[in-house]
């Protein structure tokens, strides 16, 4: 078997484990799982399918009790509880593991997942044991059942339609008089007999004459016809009407449906069918009695709930309703759309995606330089050309970045079963509630996030949310709540995990941070940088160190995980009420608009996004202290810095030059920085910086100009946080603007 | 009174309640049909029911003499149609229940 092949199994087993492991959640959650159950079967039942087509053994045959199971719980035959579904949740991990071992090429399993799978089957198998005795399965019933009707698979003898109505009571109220419905009918065929059923109409002092009780059983003969046709005829009294229309020859089958569905007692509809020429009364017995049998063995599987097999037998067998005939094509529809929608998406190797979004970073930086020296020629021709050039180049870019944008929703899903099993395993009740699931993020970002978030996520599970009864105790409901919010907010992409637990405690953070000498006695602190100490190497405040978290290796790594992407985190929490952690990240990692402005000789690029405006430092805004560090924006107080102090670039203060303030954003804080020359827009392909200048600080990377030059990309959040830390140094205006 | 019009119950001999329709037997006026009819039903133990005069008659009208005649059976009285209208033949006709009654040929 080809290793492509294979590997098409691979990533259908895995979309299939995907959409498993979220029905099998859903199960938890849910009151009405009957659907859910049906999803899942169908499910279990596409892997073994794709399995035997691949003759991988191992997983056909575990899939095969996995179904089963998920088969009796679809008959109602079991019901799913917690444990269930736990089972289920490990069978699908065991199954993956088996697709994983099957692609690796090994023809058998090793002895830790024959372990695991003898384990899980024996826990199947105890389901399946306890609810049908010693025999295998309800398939041994299925097949009964089968060879029964299958017996009497052979159709009537009569070559007549068979219609049988039954009006509801509004029928005649609304204007649908069974009367011009029957008289319709020598138009498609000739009517053999028409037999008025009139057991409905009650004794005389019930009755009601405007109520219509009134049954037919009509032979039509129409060898002409089609189903379609004569349904047609009955179309507009479809909601006041029961209709079963049944073709020449039909299986027993439908009739038994038929008469199964009729309210008169089965023996008189016979009858009835016999005296309309429908059947043969030999036939009229087989229906019967095939139709106790079926009975019987409803009776016989000790279920709970009635087990119609008749609709399935006759739906095999072609002879369907109506409605089932509209349910079939529903369905199939959905399925084609499902099918189409699979189309819709290819696909593609990371690399190959790479790779366009580094052509198009060269086309940009390509087109910029083009631009300068159609500029320098100024040939009007020539410039309009360009700048539809660089139109297209925009949209280019923002398409080919587009492609790499994935929705967060997925990696937040999976978090659903760590706190189910997390919160499980140390007795608490946790909600998950996930917002904002369709925000999209870069794929690197979403595959470099996922480990810093699910600690983020079990640390709120373990630490934050208190124990049921703790929770009680403090008047709070027992369960507790878990949100993972995702949102766009200036330029980034903001996720945020908010628990409702107990907060963060600052005077016991403030004590082990004492203890372990990361700050000074009597040092003052804000409450942010009080709670920024968590992210501290070697800090944990768990008193209690559980296999989960609180071993204190955690939060540094997420924060420098998170940085490295260029992100930061951020804490707030109220004591008693919970804790919410933010991370901000950047949208991309590739290519950005950016806003050029030149401080000495150097040029300088800072995020567009981040901008909020410009303006110019004049003696007006500045105010009377020449030395402040801070100017009044519009009744509002503005921390800014020189750029040329920072980046100390070569700058002969020139009174004469007009200095301008750009103003920026970041989560919430405004700064000013002053700059020699504001150039505009430009768009910035951001080239990492070698590893010689990671540490540098205020720089968070590179990108090449049209004129060939380099231009550092400003690290806004960082120079944000400087300029903050420099107000308070000097204790002047030592609040930012929030 | 629509209904009295449609009703014309003659007491006559022999102890049979006569009950006459006339005009329509629809869903219109099948309501206070029931009624008049109900009025009689207990006083009688033979009802004749003459058609003759009905123009027009819908799947009501049939459901009617439907629950009539059960009712009648049901009680142990006889009911004769000795009447119908060719409006009335062509329902009972295409329904398949010309049988169903005892039709006396001519009054």
């Amino acid at each position: 078997m080809s290793d492509d092949s294979l590997q098409v199994f691979s990533d259908e087993a895995e979309d299939l484990l995907e959409v498993a492991e979220q029905a099998l959640l859903k199960l938890d959650d849910l009151n009405d799982v009957k659907e859910t159950v049906g999803d899942l079967f169908r499910t279990f039942h596409t892997i073994k399918g794709a399995a035997g087509l691949f003759g991988l053994n191992s997983i056909v045959e575990f899939t095969h009790i996995v179904e089963s199971l998920l088969g009796k719980v679809r008959e109602g035959v079991l019901t799913v509880d917690e444990n269930m579904v736990s089972l289920f949740l490990a069978s699908r991990d065991h199954l993956e593991k088996l697709v994983e071992n099957a692609l690796s090429g090994a023809d058998s399993l090793d002895d830790d997942l024959k372990k695991i799978d003898a384990n899980l089957v024996t826990r199947l198998n105890t389901y399946l044991g306890v609810s049908t005795g010693q025999t295998d399965s309800g398939e041994d019933g299925e097949s009964n059942l089968a060879t029964a009707t299958t017996q009497e698979k052979n159709g009537v003898a009569s070559d007549n339609w068979h219609i049988s109505l039954r009006f509801g009571p509004n029928a005649l109220r609304n204007g649908m008089d069974p009367y011009s419905f029957i008289g319709y009918l020598p138009k498609i065929g000739e009517v053999k007999s028409v037999t008025l059923v009139e057991d409905a109409i009650p004794e005389w002092c019930d009755f009601d004459p405007e109520n219509c009780y009134l049954g037919f059983e009509i032979v039509l003969n129409a060898p002409t016809a089609d189903k379609e046709t004569i349904e047609d005829v009955f179309e507009f009294v479809q909601d006041d009407c029961k209709i079963s229309i049944l073709p020449p020859h039909s299986q027993i089958e439908g009739y038994i449906k038929m008469i199964e569905g009729l309210p008169e007692e089965d023996m008189r509809i016979g009858d009835i069918l016999v005296a309309c020429g429908a059947l043969t009364s030999s036939e009229k017995d087989n229906v019967l009695n095939a139709q106790d049998h079926i009975t019987d063995e409803v009776t016989a599987s000790d279920s709970t709930q009635k087990v119609p097999p008749l609709g399935e037998v006759a739906v095999e067998q072609n002879v369907v309703q109506q409605e089932v005939v509209d349910a079939a094509i529903k369905k199939q529809s959905d399925l084609k759309k499902k099918k189409t929608n699979a189309q819709q998406t290819i696909r593609v190797n990371a690399l190959k995606l790479e790779n366009l979004v580094n052509l198009v970073g060269e086309l940009v930086i390509g087109s910029a330089n083009s631009e300068l020296n159609a500029r320098r020629l100024a040939d009007a021709s020539l410039n309009e050309a360009m700048e539809n050039l660089l139109r297209l180049v925009e949209e280019v870019r923002d398409n080919a970045l587009g492609l790499r944008m994935v929705q967060i929703g997925e990696t937040f899903n999976r978090y659903k079963r760590v706190v189910r099993e997390v919160s499980r395993d140390l007795g608490k009740d946790i909600d998950l509630i996930i917002n904002g699931a369709e925000t999209e993020l870069d794929k690197t970002l979403i595959e470099k996030i996922g480990d810093p978030l699910m600690h983020l996520v079990r640390n709120a599970i373990d630490h934050g949310i208190e124990s049921p009864e703790k929770r009680k105790a403090s008047g709070k409901l027992a369960k507790g709540t878990v949100n993972l919010d995702a949102f766009h907010d200036s330029g980034s992409i903001v996720i945020q995990i908010k628990d409702d637990g107990g907060g963060l405690s600052k005077e016991r953070i403030i004590n082990k941070a004492l203890a372990k000498g990361l700050i000074q006695e009597n040092q003052q602190l804000s409450d942010p940088e009080i709670y920024r100490l968590i992210f501290e190497a070697g800090f944990s405040t768990a008193e209690k160190v559980s296999n989960l978290s609180g071993r204190g290796v955690g939060m540094d790594v997420v924060r420098r995980n998170i940085e490295a992407l260029r992100g930061h985190v951020e804490i707030d929490s109220e004591e008693g009420h919970g804790t919410t952690i933010s991370i901000r990240l950047p949208l991309t990692l590739a290519i950005i608009d950016g806003f050029q402005v030149r401080v000495g000789d150097a040029q300088y690029i800072v995020p567009l996004d981040m901008v909020d405006e410009c303006i110019e430092l004049n003696d007006t805004l500045r105010g009377q202290d020449e030395n402040a560090n801070y100017v009044n924006l519009r009744g509002e107080i503005l921390p800014f810095m020189y750029l040329s102090d920072v980046f100390g670039s070569a700058n002969e203060i020139d009174k004469n030059q007009r200095d301008n303030i750009i103003v920026v954003q970041f989560a919430g804080k405004k700064a000013g920085f002053v700059v020699d020359e504001l150039l505009g827009e430009h768009q910035t392909v951001i080239k990492p910086l070698g590893k010689v200048f990671q540490h540098l600080k205020g720089i968070s990377g590179a990108t090449i100009l049209g004129s060939g030059e380099v231009a550092m990309i400003i690290d806004i959040p960082e120079m944000v946080k400087r300029v903050e830390d420099q107000g308070q140094q000097q204790n002047a205006a030592s609040q930012l603007i929030h | 009174m629509m209904a009295l019009k449609k009703l014309r119950n003659n007491k006559n001999t022999k102890g049979i309640c006569r009950l006459v329709i006339t005009e329509e037997m629809t869903i219109y006026v099948i309501e206070s049909l029931k009624e008049e009819i109900s009025k009689v039903l207990d006083g009688h133990d033979k009802f004749e029911l003459n058609l003759g005069e009905v123009e027009e008659i819908d799947s009501a009208g049939i459901q009617l003499i439907l629950a009539l005649r059960t009712e009648l059976v049901r009680k142990k009285k006889e009911l004769t149609i000795s009447d119908m209208s060719a409006s009335v033949t062509r329902i009972i006709e295409s329904y398949g229940i010309n049988h169903y009654f005892k039709t006396a040929d001519a009054i």
